[in-house]
């Protein structure tokens, strides 16, 4: 009798608790795959922000995912998962960066950055407006430079960029403005004609 | 001041048109084949951690288990054993006075002696041993001592020396019985008788 009731509580506990386990890590999969649909986008623009290579985006892109996912149940909610894929693609962009210019000087090579041949005169200009941009940019202090990348994606805002950098709005607006001003100070005579 | 807005307004136009580059189609299908990678990478590290923890439990386990055996075998065999234990080679020789049908004699136990001997011998007074204890522990093999044969030679020892017990039947019977023995008879012996020789001379074969 005592064998009875002790199997039927032993059922009764024993049961739900495998479907729980698969629930629960169907769950995240799910919640995974959809934090990778929403944020692979914002992650390579940003590799691509400090690259500006698409396959050395991706890979830096892929990268950052993979240690998002080893870090995943500390990251399944969303705003702090794009928070956190953000600071970690702009670190590993950073140093990809780092040791590709320490591999080119090592090599006495030089990035090709002449425009495409058979292009039109406007699409030359155009890249060389581009190129002059980037150039700006990255004389940017890192600080300044990651708040104008990041307002440049996807149309955030100032609260937006604050809560991804985990910033107050008001110091991203001054670091903004800053920015700017720089920005205005090297390109003004590219943007006014 | 306008154009300051104005120029910050075409930066951003510019900014956000140079960030506006999509990854490749495939990247998403990438990403997730390199995260089911690594999936399957943990999923194996896993196992190999757990197969890991569960051969060192079942060592210790069984180290555990020989341990207990053991000290168990250890306290069961804390009970006195029948058998004899061993003590180091000894010879003593212990001098009693005890009264006798002759006087003062000596009883002498020896116990020892380079065989598992254990033994009574008398001796007159005047030929008293000085009791000694002689250890040749290392140069002799050690002898067998049953503590309850010991317990019995100093329970005997003492008895004697306290009168409790008396050794007169005992040395009564030590004494040489007389036995009646048979008249010596004659011995009848037949005489030898040694035939002649034959033939001619002495020592000449025929």
């Amino acid at each position: 009798m005592l064998d009875d009731a002790w199997l039927a509580l032993m059922h009764e506990h024993a049961v739900p608790l495998p479907v729980g386990l698969v629930s629960r890590d169907s769950d995240l999969a799910q919640e995974f795959e959809a934090r990778l649909i929403e944020s692979s986008t914002l992650a390579f623009r940003i590799a691509f922000a400090v690259l500006r290579h698409r396959e050395d985006a991706e890979d830096v892109a892929q990268e950052a995912f993979t240690k998002a996912y080893r870090h995943f149940r500390q990251l399944r909610e969303r705003d702090r998962f794009r928070a956190w894929l953000v600071r970690t693609t702009w670190r590993l962009a950073m140093d990809r960066r780092r040791s590709d210019r320490r591999r080119i000087n090592r090599e006495g090579a030089s990035v090709d950055l002449r425009p495409p041949e058979h292009t039109t005169v406007d699409q030359i200009a155009a890249h060389e407006r581009a190129d002059r941009l980037w150039h700006a940019i990255d004389a940017l202090p890192d600080k300044l430079r990651v708040v104008v990348v990041l307002s440049g994606i996807q149309g955030h805002d100032l609260r937006e960029v604050g809560a991804l950098l985990g910033l107050a709005e008001g110091t991203v607006k001054s670091r903004m403005f800053a920015a700017r001003r720089r920005l205005r100070e090297q390109l003004q005579c590219v943007m006014t004609k | 001041m306008r154009d300051d807005e104005m120029i910050d307004v075409a930066l951003d136009e510019e900014i956000a048109q140079a960030l506006s580059v999509d990854p490749s189609p495939e990247l998403v299908s990438r990403i997730r084949r390199r995260v089911e990678t690594e999936r399957v990478s943990n999923l194996w590290a896993a196992s190999w951690l757990s197969w890991t923890l569960a051969a060192s439990g079942a060592v210790v386990a069984g180290a555990m288990a020989f341990a207990v055996a053991r000290h168990g075998g250890a306290a069961a065999g804390s009970v006195p054993p029948l058998v004899a234990h061993t003590i180091p080679y000894a010879t003593v020789d212990l001098a009693l006075e005890v009264p006798s049908w002759r006087g003062a004699t000596v009883l002498v136990v020896r116990v020892g002696g380079g065989t598992r001997d254990t033994g009574l011998a008398f001796a007159p007074a005047s030929a008293r041993p000085e009791p000694r204890a002689t250890s040749r522990a290392g140069s002799r093999p050690e002898i067998l001592v049953d503590p309850r044969e010991a317990r019995a030679f100093r329970s005997l020892i003492d008895g004697v020396r306290s009168g409790r017990l008396d050794l007169t039947g005992l040395l009564d019977a030590t004494k040489p019985a007389v036995m009646d023995l048979e008249p010596i008879r004659d011995i009848d012996i037949a005489p030898i008788e040694w035939p002649p020789l034959i033939g001619g001379e002495q020592g000449v074969p025929r």
